[in-house]
């Protein structure tokens, strides 16, 4: 059997964020070309992160009909239940961040869950990945980035500062450790 | 007399909706897989749904979300309350409010045929107690005083809890509308 590299040297990745492609490319290398695609597809409202990435992923299928992939990242606090994953730009929008830190301790137990759904005219996979760590409100960082509000209070499993407050070093260091492009582009093989 | 389809799965909603709409319609249950759209706003839910719902049935048809907000924050948790109540449930929730928070239920009915859509909708007014119902804290009903009234609706009883606005009130608004575009 060929392998995908050789049957297709493109595919799309169905997503408004230019920032996220420009990951994604950076991380898969240049042997496979990832082309942008934004689509009016409708997100449905779930907290089943898998579900909800598989629903877009097909919509967008039925659109381009050529191989195509979705994303998606969620933080879960583990006290929780999955919440408040895909959903963190509605709550974080509803009660401010400020509000969260009422019902989370120090040092509170917490994951990213990233999640990619493929599919092509022959195969359909998903993968996920997992980064461990803490959210801190002791040590939060001052700065913000609205595209992932709890970088602002996670710190992931073995470093000592937020997301936020990386160097450029820690946050390579980081990105390259069980990151989902990369696990994503195992499979493309 | 003429059939109106009801897109839900629960039981006591479809038989609220068939109590109040007995002198116009034989109300039909269909519990039928629609895709809830990513969104806070209630309305566009509501029509979302019933779009889908009337692609489906292709005959009249009606669905209804309820949602509980809290008047402090910004259209929360609303159409999230049912992901809320199992994501972080009640006890945490009394961490983000004060006793006698003011709150208030939103109600949306979507109604679709072939020709028409609308929403009805009506506001609950009230407030949040930290005293949460003894009876139950499965959902926001058990810390909900509407106004008016001394308790919690899950302590009100069956006469007093079918008088609530958005029991009653909701179906009066939506024979309304359904006058309004001569529906029945």
């Amino acid at each position: 059997m060929r392998s995908l590299k050789n049957r297709q040297r493109e595919i799309f990745f169905a997503t408004s964020n230019k920032f996220k492609l420009e990951n994604a490319q950076k991380r898969i290398g240049a042997s496979l070309t990832l082309k942008q695609v934004k689509l009016d597809i409708m997100e449905p409202q779930s907290l089943d992160q898998k579900y909800v990435c598989t629903y877009k992923t097909r919509e967008a299928y039925k659109i381009l009909q050529a191989p195509v992939f979705c994303e998606d990242s969620g933080l879960y606090i583990e006290k929780f239940n999955n919440f408040p994953g895909i959903l963190t730009k509605f709550i974080v929008q509803g009660i401010g961040l400020e509000n969260i830190e009422k019902l989370i301790n120090e040092n509170e137990s917490a994951y990213y869950l990233d999640t990619i759904v493929y599919k092509d005219k022959e195969r359909e996979f998903v993968v996920s990945t997992k980064k461990y760590g803490y959210l801190t409100i002791k040590n939060k960082s001052n700065k913000f980035n609205n595209n992932a509000v709890f970088d602002t209070l996670f710190v992931p499993k073995g470093f000592n500062v937020t997301v936020n407050d990386m160097t450029d070093e820690e946050y390579n260091k980081m990105a390259s450790e069980n990151g989902i492009f990369d696990e994503f582009k195992k499979y493309l093989k | 007399m003429n059939k109106l389809y009801f897109a839900t799965g629960n039981k006591a909603k479809s038989d609220a909706a068939k109590e109040h709409l007995k002198d116009f319609f034989e109300i039909e249950n269909v519990k039928l897989d629609i895709i809830e759209p990513q969104t806070l706003d209630q309305e566009e839910v509501a029509l979302c749904k019933v779009r889908q719902a009337f692609d489906l049935v292709k005959k009249p048809v009606f669905c209804e979300d309820l949602g509980l907000y809290i008047e402090k924050y910004n259209n929360f948790p609303g159409v999230l309350t049912a992901f809320v109540l199992q994501g972080i449930g009640l006890e945490e929730v009394k961490k983000l409010i004060k006793d006698k928070e003011p709150a208030f239920y939103k109600t949306t009915i979507a109604y679709k045929d072939n020709e028409t859509e609308f929403c009805s909708q009506i506001i609950m007014k009230g407030y949040l107690t930290t005293n949460i119902s003894k009876k139950s804290n499965a959902t926001f009903r058990s810390m909900f005083v509407p106004k008016g009234c001394n308790c919690t609706v899950t302590d009100l009883d069956k006469k007093e809890y079918s008088e609530l606005p958005y029991n009653k009130g909701l179906y009066e608004v939506f024979i309304k509308d359904l006058k309004k575009f001569n529906k029945i």
